[in-house]
C-alpha cells in the first residue's frame, strides 16, 4: 500500500504564510454610522439587448433553436390551464433585435439605477378614521429608484394644451430630452398563448412595446406594525407606441411590414395601436403604504392580499395619478371607415392625409384619466 | 538534493521578507492601464434539486418568536428545480467608469442563458413552513421556464458606489 508523503515540508513558507499582518473589524459608532446616510450602490446597464426566436408553428412540437417560453400554471395539476409566454425581445428603439448593435443604455454614472439609500421618513401611524389624528412616527426606508426618478410628469391635459400649445410642446419637448441624457428608448416584444383544460395551444395576442421609458420611479421599503413589509413609491412610463395584434404575422404582412419600414409584422387590420401613452401612478406613500398580508378567507383558504391602506383623514388628500393616451389607430393608421371630416383647405380627393380620422385629434388626447387619488384599495386573491 | 535545499530556503526566505514589505499606493495612471485586462470570464451550469424552495415569513412587523399564529403567514416558491445555464458570464474591476472616476465591479452578462425545465411546482400562501395543498396552504401559481435567451450585444452592468 501507498502512502502519501509530503517530501519536503516548506516550513519557513508555513511561517512567512503565517506572518502576514492581519486586521481586525471595528464597530462603527453612531457619528460613523450617521456619515453613511445618502450612500448606496449605482447601477447602470449598457447594451441590453435581449432576443428569441419565434415560436414555432407546431406548438406541441419541442422548442426550436433560439425559443424561450415562460409558462404559468394556473391549477395545481400541471399543463391543464395555462398562460404561455413567447418571443421575449427587449433591444434599443430603431435596432433590429438579435443583431451585435440591438442594445441600449439605462441609467448613467450620475442618474443609475439607484439601490439601497438609507433615510428617514415620517410614517403616518394614528387612527385613519379621525380627522384629529395626525400622529407620525419617524422610520427609516430603504430607498430604490430608476434614472430619471426625479423627473415629474408633463401635464398633457387637453386643457394644457388648449390653453397653450406652445408651452405644451416645449414642455414635452424639455421630458424628452431630459430622458435622452438619461436612457435609451427601449422597443419590447412578447406573445400570449394560452392551454385550457388541458386542451390544444391557443394563440391569444402579440404586444410590440415601442420607444419606452421610465421616470419618476422609486420605491421606499420600511416596516409597519401589523403589517410587516410596506412599500411607498410611485412608477412613471412613456411609450410611443403599444400595438396588440390578435393574428400572427403572414409571410405577406412581414413583406409589408419591411416595405413600410414597419416595426409591428402582424396583419394592419389585427392591430389596435395606442400612441403617446402617459402613465404615472403612486403605488403607496408614506401616509398610506402599500402592504401584502396572508389572510384567511371564508372558506379557510389562506390568501395573498395587497392593499393600500385607507387615506388618513388628517391627510385628506391623496398624490395624483394620471394616464394619457394620445391617439389610437384601429387597424391602419388612415382607416377610410373612421373619417370624421375634410381637412380645411385640403381636397376631397380619397389622399389620407387630407381627412380628419376618429381617435386621432391634432390637439389633446383621445383617452384622459386625470387625478386618481386611492382612497383605499385592497386586492385579495381568490384561489381555492 | 543540496540544490533543492537551497532554492526551496531562498524562495521561502524571500517570501518571508516579502510578508514585511510596505504596501505602496497604485496610481489612476496604472489602475486605468489594468482596467479590462483582468478579470474572470465562465460559463456556468446550476442544477437544482426539488428539495430546493424559497420561503418568505411575514411576521407583521414582529420579532418571529413574539408573532402569533394569526399574525404569521409564509410565502413558499416551492420544489425549485432544474438547470440553468450561462454562456460567456464575466467580472471585471473598472477604475474610471465613464471617465468618472469611480472604480466599478463590471458584469458582462452571458450571450446566452439556457433553461431546462427550470420550474417550482407551485407558489403558495400558506399559514405553515411546510406546503400542504388544500389545509394550511393556497396554491398561487406554477411558473416554469425553458429554451433559450440571446443577449447579442454585449450588454454589461456596472455596479459602484454612489455617494
Amino acid at each position: 500500500m501507498k502512502k502519501l508523503v509530503l517530501r519536503y515540508i516548506n516550513l519557513p513558507l508555513m511561517i512567512s504564510a503565517l506572518s502576514l499582518p492581519s486586521y481586525a473589524l471595528e464597530a462603527m459608532n453612531d457619528s460613523e454610522l450617521s456619515l453613511t446616510t445618502g450612500e448606496g450602490i449605482g447601477v447602470i446597464v449598457d447594451n441590453l439587448s435581449i432576443h428569441s426566436a419565434d415560436k414555432r408553428v407546431d406548438p406541441n412540437a419541442p422548442l426550436g433553436p433560439g425559443e424561450f417560453e415562460i409558462t404559468l400554471d394556473l391549477v395545481e395539476t400541471p399543463d391543464q390551464d395555462q398562460l404561455i409566454f413567447s418571443e421575449l425581445r427587449i433591444h434599443k428603439t430603431g435596432t433590429v433585435s438579435g443583431t451585435a448593435d440591438s442594445g441600449g443604455n439605462f441609467g448613467t454614472v450620475n442618474n443609475p439605477v439607484f439601490l439601497g439609500d438609507l433615510r428617514t421618513v415620517d410614517i403616518f401611524t394614528g387612527d385613519a378614521a379621525d380627522p384629529g389624528n395626525s400622529m407620525m412616527t419617524t422610520t427609516t426606508v430603504m430607498r430604490s429608484e430608476f434614472p430619471g426618478a426625479s423627473l415629474s410628469q408633463v401635464d398633457r391635459s387637453n386643457k394644457r394644451q388648449e390653453d397653450n400649445l406652445a408651452g405644451y410642446q416645449a414642455a414635452a419637448a424639455q421630458f424628452e430630452s431630459d430622458l435622452d441624457a438619461i436612457s435609451d428608448k427601449f422597443t419590447a416584444h412578447i406573445r400570449f398563448d394560452d392551454l385550457i383544460g388541458g386542451g390544444s395551444n391557443n394563440f391569444r395576442a402579440v404586444i410590440d412595446v415601442e420607444g419606452f421609458r421610465f421616470y419618476g420611479t422609486y420605491s421606499d421599503i420600511f416596516a409597519t406594525a401589523n403589517h410587516g413589509v410596506s412599500i411607498a413609491g410611485a412608477t412613471g412610463l412613456y411609450v410611443d407606441q403599444l400595438t396588440v395584434s390578435t393574428s400572427l404575422p403572414t409571410s405577406t404582412s412581414k413583406q409589408a411590414a419591411i416595405d413600410n419600414n414597419d416595426y409591428v409584422t402582424t396583419p394592419i387590420d389585427s392591430r389596435l395601436t395606442f400612441n403617446g401613452i402617459d402613465i404615472y401612478t403612486t403605488l403607496g406613500t408614506s401616509n398610506q403604504p402599500m402592504t401584502l398580508d396572508n389572510v384567511t378567507d371564508a372558506e379557510g383558504n389562506n390568501q395573498l392580499q395587497i392593499e393600500i391602506s385607507p387615506l388618513p383623514a388628517s391627510v385628506g388628500i391623496a398624490p395624483k395619478s394620471n394616464i394619457y393616451v394620445k391617439s389610437i389607430y384601429f387597424g391602419e393608421k388612415y382607416n377610410p371607415e373612421l373619417r370624421t371630416g375634410l381637412r380645411s383647405g385640403m381636397a376631397d380627393d380619397g389622399t389620407p392625409e387630407n381627412y380628419h380620422y376618429a381617435f386621432q385629434p391634432d390637439v389633446g388626447n383621445t383617452i384622459e384619466i386625470r387625478g386618481m387619488q386611492v382612497q383605499h384599495l385592497r386586492i385579495t386573491t381568490m384561489d381555492i | 538534493m543540496i540544490n533543492k535545499i537551497v532554492i526551496t530556503a531562498a524562495l521561502s526566505f524571500s517570501l518571508i521578507m516579502s510578508s514585511f514589505a510596505e504596501l505602496v499606493p497604485v496610481g489612476d495612471d496604472v489602475l486605468n492601464e489594468v482596467a479590462g485586462q483582468s478579470g474572470i470570464t465562465l460559463n456556468a451550469k446550476i442544477i437544482l434539486g426539488d428539495e430546493s424552495s424559497f420561503v418568505f415569513t411575514n411576521t407583521s412587523g414582529k420579532k418571529k418568536a413574539d408573532a402569533t399564529a394569526g399574525e404569521t403567514g409564509y410565502l413558499i416558491v416551492d420544489e425549485l428545480q432544474g438547470a440553468l445555464e450561462f454562456e460567456g458570464l464575466g467580472f471585471d474591476l473598472v477604475s474610471d467608469l465613464k471617465n468618472s472616476g469611480k472604480s466599478a465591479l463590471q458584469w458582462t452578462l452571458p450571450n446566452k442563458i439556457k433553461a431546462t425545465n427550470f420550474k417550482t411546482t407551485g407558489i403558495y400562501i400558506s399559514s405553515t413552513e411546510e406546503v400542504n395543498p388544500g389545509t394550511t396552504s393556497t396554491f398561487l401559481m406554477g411558473l416554469k421556464l425553458n429554451g433559450e435567451l440571446s443577449l447579442p450585444a454585449n450588454t454589461q452592468v456596472s455596479i459602484f458606489v454612489v455617494n
